[in-house]
């Protein structure tokens, strides 16, 4: 087209009068969203790398790169061990318990009876809240002096639960409201695995007299592994960086109890107005669940070849 | 003329204030040292005109002019408060003497110094006037987030005639003033004002004086006294908490009755070369009595830890606790007619705070009206700072509102704001033994938050049987010399 133009010639009846110079724009046009949003994620995440790497302190004018001595810091000391337990320790039981009850759960909604056409609309009303208020909503009925939790499990002898009060429940109950927060969320995930089961393969599995839970670990679960990897993806991802429930909670209390990398992160960031090391919280914190979701979606990739094959 | 001569007839009658007059004789054209002889001449008490004479005689205080900035505007960042509830009503006040506007915006406490500290790190303009505690200036002040207003208040052409620093307490006046130097206590060495008092909270013993008078027990003057009252209560009215303290992890557990009995039970948080303190034998000793008055007639079951100073305040109101050791207004606002299951009935009552052997002073909580360094309008935000901490909106604020716990003596000693408190049994009496003896405890660092927020979770890993109070304030000490040693606060 430019060297038509500058032949002089017509394109479609019309003089081409566009200048020598003229530059085709419409790549950048087609190209700048997904450049803004690069830009938009990368710079914050780069800045945080940056901060990991000084003595950035908010109380301090001067900011003065000092290496890897966060991370020397963080390393050496006990509290990143303990902040380590409670991050992994949180993430994983609480995905592993929701990974199970969704499943039990997608099983009991796959079924015809009108109680599981009720139930499908009604399991989502967790996941419409937010979870700070879920959380706070918990608080309440976790309260000593009018929760109704403990009045429901005085029949059981546990009258006096002292839920987030106390070192040794407070994780419990913060997987707790989790999993109340977030199983539905792996239910609907694996009810739509389920529905994409073809009724063909049970009925071949009958045939061959394939008991129950033969058909399950035969069929069902060779079918759904990729949606199960996939919610375990998600979930995971979401629980690694998990802050809003622990804070709701009890601020990270009691003690430090509650302290996973986000939470210790904040501490350091904001009340302690240590930014660098919080930074460096955070990038360790990142680097754990880049590493977990390459190799969540590499084995998610495996699953889904091997179930359609 | 004729409208002069009214004006004054009109102060000398007392009909008009001295506030009004100034304001009127500016807008008149009137000099500054002309408006302040007719003060002197017309005042109609005593002091007011030998304080009119002075005004009048150091000549540049008459160059101040109330509508200087008029056509400025000037946005507040406050916390949600009932200081604020009664700021913000009287603010119509100041625009017409001012011509001033003001703008605000309100975040609940929980939140609101995270909001404010990260706004003062920024530089941000978007606020002026801000409200602060001061423990806060410690870190705010040095880092060059707040202005110092010393050269405000020294300055006649800033400084209204009518702002009178010596009627606020000048142990809460001090208290806002720091040098900067780790280790100085607040007032001394070259002492720079980070912020000027507003409202202060002394912490006492609050208890309900039914119950008590019920058991014939007598008020606690001492925690041993409290365990013995808390241990008889425990049996006497097993359906109440008869001791409670804070006890969330947060800053603010470490400030109120605890570090008011630490102190009296003689430990300190650090020693004049700023090494810890807070695992001395006293500490040690103290802790263990504190946290033993609190596993044994506290909150049932470990619930201390989540108790924060609002849950406090409404488990008095609801009638579920007998006593507490914290801030004077926490239960004033519990104890209004109607506010609270109790209130109203005169059966909560005040005193002074327990200490070792009895009446003690108790360590305080300022606060106060900061000027962010990052403001485009100093000045105008400076009028208004001096205005909301002057007489006439404190008393407004006192007598009509919930802005108790003044800090201006003359507000105080108002007949109106006496007759006011006087329902709240004790709070008057309480208050004023204390407040002369009262003062903030703590030794002024910059890692005020990382000290305090690691001693709160050391106490609730005391409370929770995880540590012993020995190896618990052992290692707190340990962490927090390390911490200041690592961030070149000490070496």
């Amino acid at each position: 087209m430019a060297l038509n133009a500058q032949r002089g010639e017509t394109v479609a009846g019309r003089p081409v009068t566009a200048s020598p110079r003229r530059v085709n724009l419409e790549p950048l046009f087609l190209i700048a969203p997904a450049l803004v949003v690069c830009i938009g994620i990368l710079y914050p995440f780069g800045l945080a790398v940056f901060y990991s790497i000084t003595n950035y302190s908010l109380t301090l004018p001067i900011i003065k790169v000092t290496g890897l001595r966060n991370y020397a810091y963080i390393f050496s000391n006990a509290d990143f061990w303990h902040s380590t337990a409670v991050t992994l320790g949180y993430a994983v039981s609480a995905v592993a318990i929701e990974l199970v009850l969704g499943m039990i759960v997608a099983l009991l909604l796959d079924r015809d009876t009108l109680l599981a056409k009720v139930m499908r609309g009604l399991i989502i009303l967790p996941l419409m809240i937010a979870p700070v208020l879920g959380t706070l909503m918990w608080k309440l009925m976790m309260d000593p002096s009018f929760g109704v939790a403990n009045f429901l499990l005085s029949p059981f002898g546990l009258r006096n639960l002292t839920w987030g009060d106390s070192p040794y429940t407070a994780l419990p109950t913060a997987v707790l409201i989790d999993v109340w927060i977030y199983t539905p969320f792996i239910a609907l995930l694996l009810l739509a695995g389920l529905r994409s089961i073809s009724p063909s393969l049970y009925e071949a599995a009958e045939v061959d007299g394939a008991t129950p839970w033969g058909m399950f670990r035969a069929v069902t679960l060779p079918a759904i592994a990729p949606y199960l990897i996939v919610c375990t993806l998600f979930r995971m991802v979401d629980s690694l960086r998990a802050f809003d429930i622990l804070f709701a909670l009890t601020k990270g209390g009691p003690g430090n109890t509650l302290w996973n990398y986000q939470v210790t992160a904040y501490y350091q960031t904001i009340t302690f107005s240590n930014v660098g090391l919080g930074s460096a919280y955070m990038v360790i914190n990142w680097a754990i669940i880049y590493i977990l979701s390459q190799a969540l979606v590499s084995w998610w990739n495996g699953a889904k070849d091997r179930a359609a094959a | 003329m004729d409208h002069i001569d009214e004006l004054c007839a009109s102060l000398a009658h007392g009909d008009t204030s001295r506030r009004e007059f100034i304001a009127k004789a500016s807008k008149a054209g009137l000099g500054a040292a002309l408006t302040g002889t007719l003060l002197a001449m017309y005042s109609p008490s005593a002091q007011a005109r030998e304080n009119a004479q002075q005004l009048a005689a150091n000549g540049p205080a008459g160059s101040f002019d109330h509508k200087k900035y008029a056509g400025r505007k000037v946005h507040l960042r406050l916390s949600k408060h009932p200081y604020v509830d009664a700021l913000t009503p009287d603010i119509a006040k100041f625009k017409e003497l001012t011509g001033i506007d003001v703008t605000y915006d309100i975040t609940p406490e929980e939140q609101y110094f995270d909001k404010l500290k990260l706004g003062l790190s920024q530089k941000s303009s978007d606020f002026d006037v801000c409200m602060v505690g001061a423990y806060m200036t410690w870190e705010y002040g040095p880092a060059g987030w707040l202005e110092d207003l010393k050269p405000f208040i020294a300055d006649a052409n800033k400084t209204a005639p009518e702002f009178d620093a010596a009627d606020i307490y000048p142990n809460v006046l001090k208290n806002d003033s720091w040098s900067g130097t780790p280790g100085d206590l607040p007032g001394t060495g070259d002492a720079k004002q980070w912020a000027l008092p507003w409202g202060w909270e002394i912490n006492v013993l609050t208890y309900r004086q039914d119950i008590l008078k019920k058991h014939n027990l007598a008020v606690p003057r001492s925690y041993d006294e409290i365990a013995t009252v808390a241990a008889k209560l425990k049996t006497l009215e097993p359906k109440l908490i008869p001791f409670l303290a804070r006890g969330k992890l947060s800053w603010d557990t470490i400030h109120p009755g605890y570090l008011s009995a630490f102190n009296a039970y003689g430990a300190k948080d650090f020693d004049k070369s700023l090494k810890p303190t807070m695992n001395s034998p006293e500490a040690v000793a103290f802790t263990e009595k504190f946290m033993s008055i609190l596993k044994d007639s506290g909150p049932p079951a470990g619930r201390w830890t989540g108790y924060g100073v609002f849950d406090m305040g409404a488990a008095m109101g609801a009638g579920d606790v007998v006593m507490y050791h914290d801030a004077t207004s926490l239960g004033f606002f519990q104890d209004l007619p109607g506010a609270s299951k109790v209130g109203g009935q005169g059966k909560m009552a005040w005193a002074p705070s327990p200490g070792k052997t009895g009446t003690t002073g108790s360590n305080i909580w300022v606060w106060s009206l900061g000027l962010n360094s990052g403001s485009a309008s100093k000045d105008a935000a400076w009028l208004f700072m001096q205005w909301a901490s002057g007489k006439e909106h404190l008393l407004y604020a006192a007598t009509q509102h919930g802005h108790v716990d003044t800090v201006r003596k003359s507000v105080f000693n108002n007949p109106k704001y006496q007759a006011r408190i006087a329902a709240h049994v004790g709070y008057s009496d309480t208050f004023r033994k204390q407040a002369p003896i009262s003062a903030i405890y703590f030794t002024p660092q910059p890692l005020f938050f990382t000290e305090t927020t690691n001693w709160a979770g050391t106490l609730q890993d005391i409370y929770s049987g995880k540590v012993t109070a020995k190896a618990g304030l052992d290692k707190l000490a340990s962490d927090v010399s390390n911490e200041l040693s690592q961030r070149g606060i000490t070496k």
